[in-house]
């Protein structure tokens, strides 16, 4: 929201900053710190941005640590930052330790669930004053003035709260015109290093301009009056990562957008403009980024001047290797897009990373041998690690209101679940799910799969940085053996169960054999890294600045 | 094969998932994991307790064998 005044248009941001407060008083904000948290910077960075001392507070902390923290800053507001519906319990777990302990300030909450969701999130927490509903800069901010004028909040636009009994819902404020108004993250928490390599994250946009039944993510920005896709400043993008590349050595940047814009025609002169700027600011060549974006996004003229100015990992919500699934979801992208992108990720030796669903409220065993053979077709070769999951119904989300409308929702808030058409899937999806979950093949941070990824990644590093290393060829083959052989055996472990589950065919693998299996490609891949690693030391740490 | 003390403590592997938009995704998936190991101890509970009341029964079976024996 821009509004005119004598001077010229004055931005909402500046418009807050000039507003009276007693900003003596501190905040605290409580969330997730693990691998950083974007939405507590920029709220942290706002608040601090106008005097207020502002202390972050890791979610996972003991209650006690955080009672402490709490207590020494004795703080106007605690703001609870709810990222997934998974932990409202945990929240509100928290909220009823600190009142018992004898906090009284102001709660309040916000993230896609509890601005999806006012009503239910105040009801599982009702230890809050308030929830922060959609992007919560702003919101925030003026809550914290008014409190700590002893003002009125329950007039501010952009939240809700109950009263006598009934849930509040105060119109929505407008999301910001413009991002580069807002001051830079405050760094929650440092990034963990990749092969010695310092990351960073930021964000170039923020919104999605299109309209996937399973995600939150544009219901969160549609419904909240203003442009849902707003982008930044390609120069001020560059100069944020020439920043963050000075003053903390970052030499990997993360761009975390809902969806990198680079998709039509106005999006690729963006995107040109922004290498542009990189160029200007002498990064190629000291800095690798990354960026997510859809299939239909992938074009290769401008992906071949991405990688040459630094992209050196595309992540592409893939989602399904079936037309079908693809439509029910929403996607509107194609089986065959899906697999063009991926062959341009390839020919241009660019890094991918992809999420899939092998299970939707569509499935059926025809859909799940063609996942099969659709994650054949692109990784088969070793080229990327092979990891699927199950569709969940988020709050919010279009296909829970129509799973909900089929009477197919099943479970509750933290445990969203729903019924197949076909009740043999379920069965089916518990069995991959005890096979694969009991040998660690896929979930959790030290399963196989997820541990080839990073494999891969440090690959890139040392393919981008240090290409002269000898034998990185021989590993890289290694490596994308190790990958080609697990993620056969995924396959063939998932098509057991499709003849399993639906023909009634006897299991031909047995679960300590799968475990063995498991253990064996996990040993291999750590072999063949360390001792790689170990026998190029030297350069490799002379590559982050370092020295034996 | 290489161990982990050998390399620098800066090149150690310490695997995370760089690829993934939403990290936090993560502590999903090891929450759900744990609810399967919560099952997996529910089972093992239940079979456990399943036993031990078995054996409760099978004693107090052979009590009232003995006690409605007569001795001498």
């Amino acid at each position: 929201m821009t509004v005119t005044v004598t001077s010229g248009p004055v931005s909402a941001f500046a418009l807050a900053s000039r507003r009276d407060r007693d900003a003596s008083r501190n905040v605290v904000l409580v969330g997730f710190k693990s691998q950083g948290n974007l939405g507590i910077g920029y709220l942290a960075a706002t608040l601090e941005s106008v005097g207020y001392h502002v202390e972050v507070v890791d979610f996972e902390a003991p209650h006690e640590e955080v009672l402490a923290t709490i207590r020494r800053l004795d703080p106007i507001v605690v703001g609870f930052s709810l990222i997934f519906q998974f932990y409202v319990h945990r929240f509100e777990a928290l909220a009823r330790f600190l009142r018992a302990s004898g906090i009284y300030c102001h709660f309040t909450i916000g993230g896609h669930f509890p601005s999806l969701s006012p009503v239910e999130t105040l009801a599982l927490v009702p230890q809050l004053d308030s929830v922060v509903r959609f992007e919560g800069e702003l919101t925030l901010l003026e809550l914290c003035d008014r409190i700590g004028l002893r003002q009125d909040w329950r007039e501010l636009e952009g939240i809700a709260y109950v009263d006598r009994g009934t849930v509040v819902c105060s119109p929505l404020r407008a999301l910001l015109a413009d991002l580069d108004d807002l001051p830079r993250p405050h760094p929650t928490v440092e990034t963990r290093p990749l092969l010695g390599h310092k990351v960073a994250q930021m964000v170039a946009s923020r919104g999605c301009a299109r309209t996937c039944s399973f995600c939150s993510i544009h219901m969160f920005y549609r419904l909240a009056p203003g442009k849902v896709v707003r982008i930044r400043h390609p120069a001020e993008v560059a100069r944020e990562v020439r920043d963050l590349h000075d003053e903390v050595g970052a030499t990997v940047v993360l761009f975390q957008d809902d969806d990198f814009p680079m998709f039509g025609p106005a999006w690729h002169r963006w995107t040109r403009s922004l290498l542009d700027e990189i160029r200007k600011q002498d990064l190629v060549g000291r800095v690798l980024w990354k960026v997510n974006c859809r299939a239909d996004a992938a074009d290769p003229e401008l992906l071949a001047e991405m990688r040459d100015a630094g992209l050196y990992m595309v992540y592409m919500g893939l989602e399904s290797g079936n037309d079908t699934s693809l439509q029910v979801l929403h996607k509107q992208t194609t089986v065959a897009q899906n697999e063009a992108a991926v062959a341009t990720m390839k020919e241009l030796g660019i890094l991918f990373d992809f999420g899939f669903m092998m299970l939707d409220p569509s499935s059926t065993f025809e859909s799940i041998a063609d996942n099969v053979a659709f994650l054949r077709r692109i990784v088969g070769d070793g080229s990327a690690a092979a990891e699927f999951c199950r569709m969940v119904p988020y709050d919010g989300t279009p296909i829970k209101d129509q799973l909900k409308a089929e009477g197919r929702l099943r479970g509750d808030v933290c445990n969203p679940d729903y019924d197949f058409r076909d009740p043999r899937i379920e069965l089916f999806f518990r069995r991959v799910n005890e096979a694969l979950n009991v040998t660690g093949w896929i979930h959790g941070l030290r399963a196989l799969s997820p541990q080839l990824k990073f494999a891969w990644n440090e690959l890139a590093m040392m393919e981008r940085f240090t290409p002269s290393l000898p034998d990185l060829r021989t590993y890289r083959d290694r490596l994308q053996r190790i990958t080609r052989e697990s993620n056969e055996t995924l396959m063939q472990v998932v098509e057991d169960l499709i003849a399993v589950c639906r023909d009634g065919a006897e299991q031909s693998f047995a679960p300590d054999e799968l475990a063995d299996r498991c253990e064996f490609y996990v040993d291999a891949l750590l072999r063949e890294r360390n001792s790689f690693v170990a026998a190029n030391q030297d350069p490799l740490l002379a590559a982050v600045g370092l020295t034996v | 094969m290489a161990n982990q003390p050998e390399i620098s403590r800066s090149l150690q592997w310490w695997p995370w998932p760089p690829g993934d938009p939403a990290p936090e995704i993560w502590r999903i998936i090891n929450e759900l994991d744990r609810r399967v190991q919560v099952q997996v101890v529910d089972a093992v509970l239940n079979t456990h307790i399943a036993i031990a009341r078995a054996h409760v029964e099978g004693l107090e079976s052979i009590r009232k064998i003995i006690s409605g024996a007569k001795v001498g």
